[in-house]
C-alpha cells in the first residue's frame, strides 16, 4: 500500500485543459472571422480580420498541443489545482454578479453587498469590520464618483 | 531654429500673468490623482476641467490643462507599480517591472525611479519641442498610411518581444486582442461581432478591457494572499528608497535619455502617442540590455524606459498639435478643444504669427516638469502606504473603484461588464500561460492597424509594387526585418543553452 508521503509514482498524465482552452480560443476567432466574411460588402471589411484570425487560431492550437505534454520537475510542483482555484473562481462569479446587479441595485447598494460578500469569501468574520467596510466603503466611493466627480452612476439610495 | 526675440517676449508674457503660475500645482495634483485612480484617465481629468478654463486667458488655460497632462503622465505609474494596474494605457509597460519590484518590497525605489524618469522625460520632450516645432512640421507631413502601418506592425512585433511564454501563445493572445478591437462599427460602416447588441456598436471599450485583463484578473489571482508585499519589514514607508530610486535613475542617464528620445519621436507621429511609446521604449531597453532575462522580474531599467518615454511623448504630441493642428491622442485632442474655445487654431500660421505664445507654452511646461519632482515626491510618499493594506480588503475595494471608473468612462454598463468579462478571460489566460499583455497590445494597436491597412490598400490598389515608391516605408521594413531576425535567433540560442 502506498504511503501518503511517498513520491508521486503515478504515470504522467496529459493536460487536456490547455488544449480545450486553446481550441475554444481558436474556434471563437474563426467563428468571428466567418461572421464578418458573411456580412462583408468588400475586401476592406475583412482585410485585417481574416489573416489575423487564421494566424491566431493556428498559433492557439499549436500552443494548446504543445501544452498537452505532462509537466515534470518544478513546473509540476508549482502547478495550481482546481481545488486551489475555488476562491478565485467564486470571486470571479461574484464580480460578474456585481456587474449584472448594479443597474438594478444601484452602485451604492450593489457595491456594499459586493464588498461584504467578497470579505466573507476571503475569511473576514468580524461583524463590525464587515459592516464598516461594506457600508462606509460603498458610501464613500459612491459619494466620490457621484458628487465629487459628477459621474451619473445608477444608485438606489444616493 | 530658435527665434530669440520671440523667446524674450515669451519670458515677458509668462512674467506678466501670475495666473499662468497659480494653476500649475493644482493642475499637477489633479493629473496625479486622476492618473492614479484605475478607470479614470488623463483625458477624463482634462475633459472634466476643460469648462473651468473658459474664463481664463489662453496661456493660463492651456498651462492648466498641460499641467493635468503632465501630472497624469506620472500618476498612471503609481497603481501600475503598486498594484499591477496601469492607471492609464501609457503606463502599461511600467507595470511589467514596477509591480515585481513592489512584490520584492522595492516599491519606493520603483516610484522614485518612475518619478525622476517621468520628470526628465517631460523636460526632454519640451526642450526638443522648443527647437523642433517649426522644422518637424514639414517632416511629419511625409508620413503616409504605409509608414503608419509599419509602425502598427512594429507594435505587433512587441508581442513576441514582451512574451515570456512561447511565441505561439504570444501571437494567439495578440491576435485575440486585435480581433476584440475590431468589434463594433468599422470605418466603412459595417457592424461586426455585436451580436445585435446596441451597447457594442462603439466596440469593446479599450480602457475597461485593459483594466479587466490586467487588474481584475491579477486581483482575483491574489485571493488567499495576505499582503502585496509578504515581508512585514519591507512594507514600511521610507523616504530613503524613493530618493535612492531617484538617484539611481539620474546615474542611469543614458537609459533615461534613450527612452525620452524614443518617446518624443513616437509622440510626434499623430495617432500613436504615449500608449505605444512606453511599450516601444520598454522593448528597446530589453533588447539592448546585457541581462534581458531580468526584465519582467523587477529590473528598474524597465520602469525608467517606460516612464521616460510616455512622459516625453507629451512634448512630441505637442509638436503636431502646434505645428499642424493635429491631435496625437486623447489628451492633445482636448487641448485642441481648448484652443477652439479660445478661438485659436493650431498650425504653421499659428506658429509664425504667435511664436511668443508658443514659446511661452513650452517654457511653462518645462517649469511644470521641474515642479512635478516636488509635487510627485509628496504624492508617491502618501500613495505607497497602499502596501500596508490587507489584500482581502484591497481586492474588493479596487474592483469596486474599477467598476465605477469603467462606468464613468463609457457612461453605460458596457464598462463594468467589460471589466468583469475581460477579468474572467484574463484569469483563464493567466492560468494557461497566455500573456495578457499581448492581448492588451493588440487591443490598443488594432484600430490603427486596420485603418492604415485599409488606407494603404485603397491608395495602392492592392499592388505591392507601390511600396517601392515609399522609401521611408522600405527603410522601416528593413529595420523591422533585422530586429525580428536578431530576436528569433537570440530566442533560439537561449532555448538551446537552457536545454
Amino acid at each position: 500500500m502506498a504511503h501518503p508521503t511517498d513520491p508521486d509514482t503515478s504515470a504522467p498524465r496529459r493536460r487536456w485543459g490547455p488544449l480545450v482552452f486553446a481550441a475554444l480560443l481558436a474556434l471563437a476567432m474563426l467563428v468571428y472571422a466567418w461572421s464578418v466574411m458573411g456580412i462583408a460588402r468588400g475586401l476592406t471589411d475583412w482585410l485585417l480580420i481574416l489573416p489575423v484570425a487564421l494566424i491566431g487560431a493556428v498559433a492557439a492550437l499549436w500552443a494548446g498541443v504543445a501544452d498537452m505534454k505532462p509537466l515534470t520537475g518544478l513546473a509540476k510542483t508549482v502547478e495550481r489545482t482546481w481545488g486551489e482555484d475555488t476562491k478565485p473562481i467564486l470571486l470571479l462569479v461574484l464580480t460578474g454578479a456585481y456587474a449584472c446587479a448594479a443597474p438594478f441595485a444601484g452602485f451604492d447598494v450593489g457595491t456594499a453587498v459586493f464588498i461584504l460578500l467578497a470579505l466573507l469569501l476571503q475569511g473576514e468574520r468580524s461583524w463590525w469590520k464587515l459592516a464598516l467596510a461594506s457600508l462606509a466603503g460603498a458610501a464613500l466611493m459612491t459619494w466620490i464618483f457621484t458628487d465629487l466627480l459628477s459621474v451619473r452612476l445608477p444608485t438606489l439610495l444616493f | 531654429m530658435l527665434d530669440l526675440t520671440a523667446l524674450s517676449d515669451a519670458f515677458t508674457l509668462l512674467g506678466s500673468d501670475p495666473l499662468a503660475w497659480l494653476v500649475v500645482i493644482p493642475g499637477l495634483l489633479i493629473g496625479l490623482i486622476f492618473g492614479a485612480i484605475p478607470g479614470l484617465s488623463i483625458s477624463i481629468a482634462m475633459a472634466v476641467f476643460l469648462p473651468a478654463t473658459l474664463y481664463m486667458d489662453f496661456l493660463p488655460a492651456i498651462l492648466f490643462l498641460t499641467a493635468i497632462f503632465t501630472g497624469g503622465g506620472f500618476g498612471g505609474a503609481v497603481p501600475a507599480i503598486l498594484m499591477n494596474i496601469p492607471g492609464t494605457s501609457s503606463a502599461v509597460a511600467t507595470a511589467f517591472d514596477g509591480y515585481p519590484m513592489s512584490q520584492q518590497g522595492r516599491h519606493g525605489e520603483a516610484l522614485g525611479a518612475g518619478l525622476v524618469a517621468s520628470a526628465i522625460g517631460t523636460l526632454f520632450g519640451y526642450i526638443i519641442l522648443l527647437f523642433l516645432v517649426s522644422p518637424v512640421a514639414s517632416w511629419v507631413l511625409q508620413l503616409g498610411p504605409t509608414e503608419m502601418l509599419v509602425v502598427a506592425i512594429w507594435g505587433l512585433l512587441l508581442i513576441a518581444v514582451l512574451n515570456d511564454s512561447s511565441v505561439a501563445k504570444g501571437l494567439a493572445a495578440g491576435m485575440l486582442g486585435i480581433l476584440i478591437s475590431t468589434i463594433g462599427y468599422s470605418d466603412t460602416g459595417l457592424m461586426r461581432g455585436t451580436m445585435g447588441s446596441m451597447y457594442l456598436l462603439d466596440g469593446i471599450p479599450a480602457i475597461p478591457a485593459l483594466i479587466g485583463l490586467f487588474a481584475a484578473s491579477e486581483l482575483i489571482n491574489m485571493t488567499g494572499r495576505d499582503y502585496l508585499v509578504a515581508d512585514r519589514e519591507m512594507r514600511k514607508m521610507r523616504l530613503r528608497p524613493i530618493l535612492s530610486g531617484a538617484a539611481d535613475t539620474l546615474r542611469n542617464w543614458p537609459s533615461v535619455l534613450r527612452g525620452s528620445a524614443l518617446g518624443t519621436l513616437i509622440g510626434i507621429i499623430p495617432g500613436v502617442g504615449a500608449s505605444v511609446a512606453n511599450l516601444a521604449s520598454y522593448a528597446a531597453a530589453k533588447r539592448l540590455s546585457d541581462d534581458p532575462a531580468s526584465f519582467g522580474r523587477g529590473n528598474m531599467d524597465g520602469v525608467v524606459a517606460s516612464e521616460s518615454a510616455n512622459s516625453s511623448s507629451e512634448g512630441g504630441g505637442m509638436v503636431t498639435l502646434l505645428a499642424l493642428g493635429l491631435p496625437g491622442g486623447a489628451g492633445t485632442a482636448i487641448l485642441l478643444g481648448a484652443f477652439a474655445m479660445h478661438n485659436v487654431t493650431g498650425g504653421p500660421r499659428f506658429i509664425s504669427q504667435n511664436t511668443d505664445v508658443v514659446y511661452a507654452l513650452i517654457l511653462g511646461n518645462i517649469v511644470q516638469a521641474i515642479l512635478l519632482l516636488g509635487v510627485g515626491l509628496v504624492f508617491v510618499f502618501l500613495a505607497s502606504s497602499i502596501v500596508k493594506i490587507r489584500l482581502s480588503y484591497l481586492i474588493p475595494f479596487v474592483l469596486s473603484v474599477s467598476m465605477m471608473g469603467a462606468y464613468a468612462i463609457t457612461g453605460s454598463m458596457v464598462g463594468p461588464f467589460t471589466v468583469a468579462g475581460a477579468g474572467a478571460l484574463g484569469w483563464v489566460m493567466r492560468r494557461y500561460g497566455f500573456p495578457v499583455t499581448a492581448t492588451v497590445v493588440g487591443l490598443l494597436i488594432g484600430p490603427m492597424a486596420e485603418g492604415e491597412l485599409t488606407r494603404s490598400w485603397q491608395i495602392s490598389g492592392g499592388d505591392p509594387a507601390f511600396l517601392l515608391t515609399r522609401p521611408i516605408t522600405l527603410v522601416m521594413l528593413a529595420i523591422l526585418a533585422v530586429i525580428l531576425s536578431v530576436l528569433l535567433l537570440s530566442r533560439r540560442r537561449g532555448r538551446a543553452l537552457s536545454a
